[in-house]
């Protein structure tokens, strides 16, 4: 099992902090909503949008040398990646929210990929680089879900 | 992206690039295919239905947040909370440095402003109620200004005895009538006159100058209202039934005396008292 990196050491570094401030931690709640959809569960939501922030923490120094990083698909990805390292967070799917019923029978793949794209308005490149996909894996995977969806004409 | 629609079937393509379809962005490629099977599908309000699913799932997300104590967390993953606290009420104190300041040198600003305000006020309304005329004091500077500088300050240098009266009888806001000496010795001769406005009062002023001696000398006769009693305390002389004071400084001899009921008169040279007084008698009447 893949352990997560290191958290920062708290410390003040101005400039990384206000990066992490700035550009990452408003996108705190859209993570969580992610995370929701993947684990269809708050605990799990919580487990993974903590995770997520804390490889970005770990990182930041080098995020901050990257010109191209977008830290809404750095999140995403980091928070993907924490959900298959714990295997969903160990929670179990609980409530019976509309969105809950809506999103429970999809496969968690169909689950990420409506959520990056239709949920959090990632591109589907972007969202096929994130999720560690092939664009013809991710588009089956955002078909599927969004047939399914429609079909089933859910009630959100 | 065109060539991953080549290798989906056709209900992916279809599903897959709703949004791009949408948005007007599909692959040229698959823009002409596309249309055909959106006719095929049978489902002529899938866009429609697609967008209402968007927005739905997107509304219904957010009532996903997390709450002010787990952003917190997440922030103190950069930072020790206390530190933040700590730069937090750092950049407070400075903040409230920068507006005492700033508030200080307001109010010091206004504060003078104010005090300037009044003071120009007082000046210039209440003024005259708090300043007193000093006749001696200010007359004896004013004659020695004349003796070296006449022609500067006299408002009107004239020999001519009815213009120079015609000149203090017509000035205007006199509360007093400028006296001349009426038959001032032939050695004598008028120069000039000039009213001195000091604001707290107005005093006339008629100058003679004696050309025939080897330094010409000069003699000043100050009128302006008041008592004769307004004046210091002095031994009070008699010549020819003129009753005067006598006053003195190391340059100059003054006689003083009422030449009208709310006029006083001063005569300021460089000659005795005595004589001074004996000037004034021969001229006074007017």
């Amino acid at each position: 099992m893949a352990t997560s990196p290191k958290p920062m050491t708290p410390q003040f570094d101005e400039q990384l902090v206000n990066l992490f401030e700035e550009q990452y931690l408003p996108l705190a709640d859209t993570i969580y909503r992610f995370g929701f959809a993947l684990t269809l569960s708050l605990d799990g939501a919580h487990t993974c949008v903590r995770q997520a922030f804390q490889k970005v923490s770990g990182k930041l120094k080098e995020l901050s040398k990257s010109l191209d990083a977008n830290p809404k698909s750095v999140l995403i990805e980091a928070c993907w990646q924490a959900y298959k390292d714990t295997k969903g967070g160990g929670a179990s799917p609980i409530g019976q929210s509309a969105i809950t019923s809506a999103l429970k029978p999809l496969p968690v793949e169909g689950r990420a990929a409506v959520a990056a794209i239709d949920g959090a308005g990632l591109s589907p490149a972007e969202a096929a680089r994130v999720l560690s996909w092939s664009e013809v894996e991710l588009r089956q995977h955002l078909a599927s879900a969004r047939r399914t969806l429609l079909r089933d004409a859910v009630q959100l | 992206m065109a060539q991953a629609a080549g290798e989906l079937k056709d209900d992916d393509v279809l599903y897959g690039y709703l949004t791009e379809y949408l948005d007007g962005e599909l692959p040229a490629a698959i823009a002409g295919k596309y249309d055909q099977l959106l006719k095929a599908a049978d489902r002529p309000a899938l866009q429609e239905e697609f967008q209402t699913l968007r927005g739905r799932l997107q509304l219904a997300l957010q009532s996903y947040y997390l709450k002010e104590d787990e952003l917190a967390v997440l922030a103190s993953l950069v930072q020790d909370p206390r530190v933040k606290a700590t730069v937090e009420n750092v950049k407070i104190a400075q903040l409230e440095r920068g507006v005492a300041v700033s508030t200080m040198m307001r109010r010091v600003a206004m504060g003078t402003f104010v005090v300037a305000a009044i003071g120009a006020a007082v000046v210039k309304f209440g003024g005259p109620s708090d300043v007193k005329f000093k006749p001696l004091e200010y007359l004896g500077y004013e004659a020695i200004a004349l003796e070296e500088d006449s022609r500067e300050r006299l408002n009107l240098p004239s020999h001519d005895l009815k213009e120079v009266r015609q000149y203090l009888a017509t000035y205007p806001g006199l509360d007093f009538k400028p006296k001349m000496l009426k038959n001032v010795p032939s050695t004598w001769d008028l120069d000039g006159a000039t009213v001195i406005d000091y604001e707290v009062a107005k005093v006339a002023v008629v100058m003679y100058e004696r050309r025939q001696s080897r330094n010409p000398e000069k003699l000043f006769h100050f009128s302006f209202a008041g008592k004769l009693s307004d004046l210091p305390p002095a031994d009070p002389g008699n010549m020819r039934g003129l009753i005067f004071q006598t006053y003195a400084s190391n340059e100059q001899n003054v006689i003083a005396w009422q030449s009208a009921n709310n006029t006083v008169s001063l005569l300021i040279g460089r000659r005795s008292a005595p004589e001074l007084a004996e000037i004034a008698v021969a001229g006074a009447g007017d």
